[in-house]
């Protein structure tokens, strides 16, 4: 009966249980690590993002379109051929600013119907949301979603018309869904 | 004088449940070990490839012998043909770059007339591939430019 009553049992369990709790802290700071680096890794993804914001924007730009209308002020259909994105929406706003309806820019075949086509066919809407919108003076268009979050990229460029101080500004932002 | 009692048995019972806390304390520390070195190992590779795809990509988005005017990301729709292919073919060889390469070029315009392209091979069964897509235009003598997105994919035999 030596043994009854001796706490040798007691102080081994204690001892590997502290030896337990070290090596979960040890655990824990490796997955801390890794953790770590998985964020400097998104910082890379969204570099990437600002290289596609850009890539997308002078690819939409520049595409154009087998033809686009619009309703001029008289109620005659204008309709354009092989005309860029830029091109119809820098018209746009000029004609916007001397006082044509937003409106008039709205239908099938439209100038805001094609550039949207031209937009979602660009982007993947899986993956990616996107606004482009654009201003010149007192007035605006825009397409897509509106933006706002913190990983956005964004990639504006600036048209000057002669004889007007005031730039066009096209905006195109990307951000992920 | 030898007497037969259990004490020494009762002593290596009193430290199982310690080994046992000890053993469970090692093995939840190697596999997280395992964990993140094999994570670690993977992303690197990944990385590695990922840098393979991107400077690839901007190759061939700089490549002149397609190009329209020169223009970064700016092809000709005349150029894309069976002898658009063999060029970039010449020119980014798997065997020297180090991996093989598929790279697809699909008109996403609106106009009746597809530019659609492809060059490199058969996409094949990889464990470790890394696909990108890049918008681009394809522009033609009659002054249209087709909005168009080039898919590229990279994997190692």
């Amino acid at each position: 009966m030596g043994n009854v009553g001796n706490t040798n049992g007691q102080a081994a369990a204690f001892d590997a249980i502290m030896f337990l709790a070290i090596l979960l802290v040890a655990s824990a700071l490796i997955l801390g690590v890794s953790t770590h680096i998985r964020q400097a890794e998104e910082v890379s993804e969204f570099s990437d993002l600002h290289a596609l914001t850009a890539r997308t924007s002078k690819a939409l730009l520049g595409s154009t379109v087998p033809n686009a209308s619009y309703v001029d002020v008289e109620g005659s259909v204008i309709v354009s051929k092989d005309i860029s994105v830029l091109d119809m929406m820098v018209e746009e706003l000029l004609l916007m600013q001397a006082g044509v309806p937003e409106d008039n820019f709205d239908g099938n075949g439209s100038y805001n119907h094609r550039i949207a086509q031209v937009l979602s066919s660009l982007v993947d809407e899986d993956r990616f949301q996107f606004e482009l919108c654009g201003r010149y003076m007192d007035v605006s268009v825009s397409f897509g979603e509106a933006s706002g979050q913190a990983n956005t990229a964004a990639r504006m460029t600036e048209i000057f018309v002669p004889g007007v101080t005031q730039p066009i500004q096209i905006t195109l932002s990307i951000w992920p869904c | 004088m030898f007497v037969r009692d259990e004490s020494g048995t009762v002593d290596i019972f009193e430290e199982v449940p310690a080994i046992l806390v000890v053993i469970v304390a090692i093995f939840i520390f190697l596999m997280t070990i395992a964990e993140g070195f094999i994570s670690y190992s993977e992303r690197k590779e990944e990385d590695r490839l990922t840098q393979q795809l991107e400077s690839f990509c901007d190759s061939v988005l700089s490549f002149g012998l397609l190009l329209f005017d020169s223009e970064m990301g700016r092809f000709d729709s005349f150029r894309l043909d069976a002898e658009g292919r063999e060029k970039l073919h010449d020119s980014f060889r798997p065997d020297i770059l180090g991996f093989h390469y598929n790279v697809t070029i699909a008109d996403v315009g609106l106009y009746e007339e597809k530019y659609d392209w492809s060059a490199g091979e058969e996409v094949g069964e990889s464990a470790m591939s890394r696909t990108t897509s890049v918008p681009v235009i394809i522009s033609n003598a009659y002054g249209q430019n087709h909005p168009a997105l080039m898919r590229v994919t990279i994997w190692e035999a």
